[in-house]
C-alpha cells in the first residue's frame, strides 16, 4: 500500500513540478533590463527563467504523471473502512488541497515577511496555480470552487487508504507516444507558452513529432548496423 | 537523514559546505511533504541544488513509467530501457 502511494506522490510531484521550481518565479532576463512592455508580454506569455528544453521536460513529465494516475487508476482498488473509494475524487482532492496548502503557506510567509522562492510574489504562484489545471476540468472547478471560497485545508489522509491490485492486471490501451504525453500534460500556462513561440499548439506538435521521428529512424539504424556487425 | 526532516549546519570556523540529496522511491509521501514546505520559508532554507532534484524526479517518473505503465523493465530487461531513453529527448 505504501509503495502506491508512493507512487501517488511521485505524480503529484510531476504535476507541480512547474510551480514548485523556482525559476518559474523568474524573469528569463535581468529585471532591470525590462520594459514595462516587456514584462506584461512575459506574465501575459508565462515567460520566466526556466529555458524552453526543461519546461518542455515539465510538460512531458506532467504527462508521464497523469498518464500513471490512470493506470494507478485501471489497476488498483482504494478502499476505507471497507467501502471502495473513487480514486480520481481522492487525487482530485489531494491536487485542489495542496494547491490551497500552498497558497495558505506563501500567504502565511508573507504576512511573517519570510522569504519565500526568490521573486515569488503571492500574485504569481495564483497565476501558476489557477493555470495547473484544464478549463473545463473536474479539478480546474474544484480548484475555483474551493480557492475562492478560501476553503479551510484539511489534513489528508491518504495513508488510511487501503489499496488492493485489481485481480485481472489492464494493460494500458493507450497511445503513449512522446507527443500524446506532451498533450497531455500541457496546461493552460504551457498553452500560453508555447503558443507565444510556436503560433499554435498543433504546429509545435508536428514539430515534435517530426524530431522524434529523426530520433526513432536514427536508433533503428543503429540497432539493424549493431545487430549486422 | 530522512526526507522532510528539518536540520541546520553549525561550523566553528568559516566553511564551505557541501551537500547533496538521495531520493528513494520509498519515501516518496515524506519527499513531497518536505518539497512543499521546503519552497516557501526561502529565507531560512540556503540549499542550492534545487533543480538537480527536479532533475531526479523526472527521471524517476520516467522509470515508473516505464516500469509500471509500458511493462518494458519486466519484459525485456534494462537494455530495452536504455534503448528507449531517446524518447525523453524532445529538442
Amino acid at each position: 500500500m505504501d509503495s502506491v502511494m508512493d507512487i501517488v506522490a511521485a505524480c503529484v510531484i510531476g504535476i507541480f513540478i512547474n510551480v514548485l521550481d523556482s525559476d518559474t518565479y523568474l524573469f528569463p532576463i535581468s529585471e532591470e533590463k525590462i520594459s514595462k512592455e516587456g514584462r506584461q508580454q512575459f506574465e501575459r506569455d508565462d515567460f520566466n527563467a526556466m529555458s524552453k528544453i526543461d519546461r518542455m521536460a515539465c510538460t512531458y513529465i506532467r504527462g508521464l504523471s497523469w498518464s500513471l494516475l490512470r493506470w494507478l487508476e485501471e489497476n488498483f482498488v482504494f478502499s476505507k473502512n471497507d467501502q471502495d473509494a473513487d480514486f480520481v475524487e481522492l487525487m482530485n482532492s489531494l491536487l485542489v488541497h495542496l494547491c490551497i496548502i500552498l497558497w495558505k503557506f506563501n500567504t502565511w510567509a508573507t504576512e511573517q515577511s519570510i522569504e519565500g522562492a526568490p521573486a515569488c510574489k503571492l500574485d504569481s504562484i495564483k497565476h501558476q496555480l489557477q493555470g495547473l489545471f484544464n478549463e473545463n476540468t473536474h479539478p480546474h472547478t474544484r480548484f475555483n470552487k474551493e480557492f475562492d471560497k478560501n476553503t479551510e485545508t484539511v489534513d489528508f489522509e491518504i495513508f488510511e487508504y487501503t489499496v488492493t491490485r485489481c485481480a485481472v492486471s489492464h494493460p494500458h490501451k493507450y497511445d503513449l507516444s512522446v507527443e500524446c504525453m506532451i498533450r497531455l500534460g500541457l496546461n493552460p500556462s504551457d498553452k500560453l507558452y508555447y503558443t507565444s513561440i510556436y503560433g499554435d499548439i498543433d504546429t509545435m506538435m508536428r514539430d515534435i513529432y517530426h524530431i522524434n521521428d529523426g530520433e526513432r529512424y536514427f536508433y533503428n539504424c543503429l540497432d539493424l548496423i549493431l545487430k549486422i556487425s | 537523514m530522512k526526507p522532510n526532516t528539518a536540520h541546520a549546519v553549525y561550523t566553528h570556523t568559516n566553511s564551505i559546505c557541501h551537500g547533496s540529496r538521495y531520493i528513494a522511491s520509498s519515501t516518496m509521501m515524506d519527499t513531497l511533504s518536505g518539497f512543499v514546505k521546503n519552497f516557501m520559508p526561502n529565507g531560512y532554507n540556503k540549499y542550492t541544488s534545487r533543480n538537480q532534484s527536479t532533475h531526479i524526479f523526472r527521471r524517476m517518473i520516467i522509470f515508473y513509467h516505464m516500469a509500471l505503465v509500458r511493462n518494458l523493465i519486466e519484459h525485456d530487461g534494462t537494455d530495452e530501457v536504455a534503448s528507449n531513453i531517446y524518447f525523453i529527448n524532445m529538442h
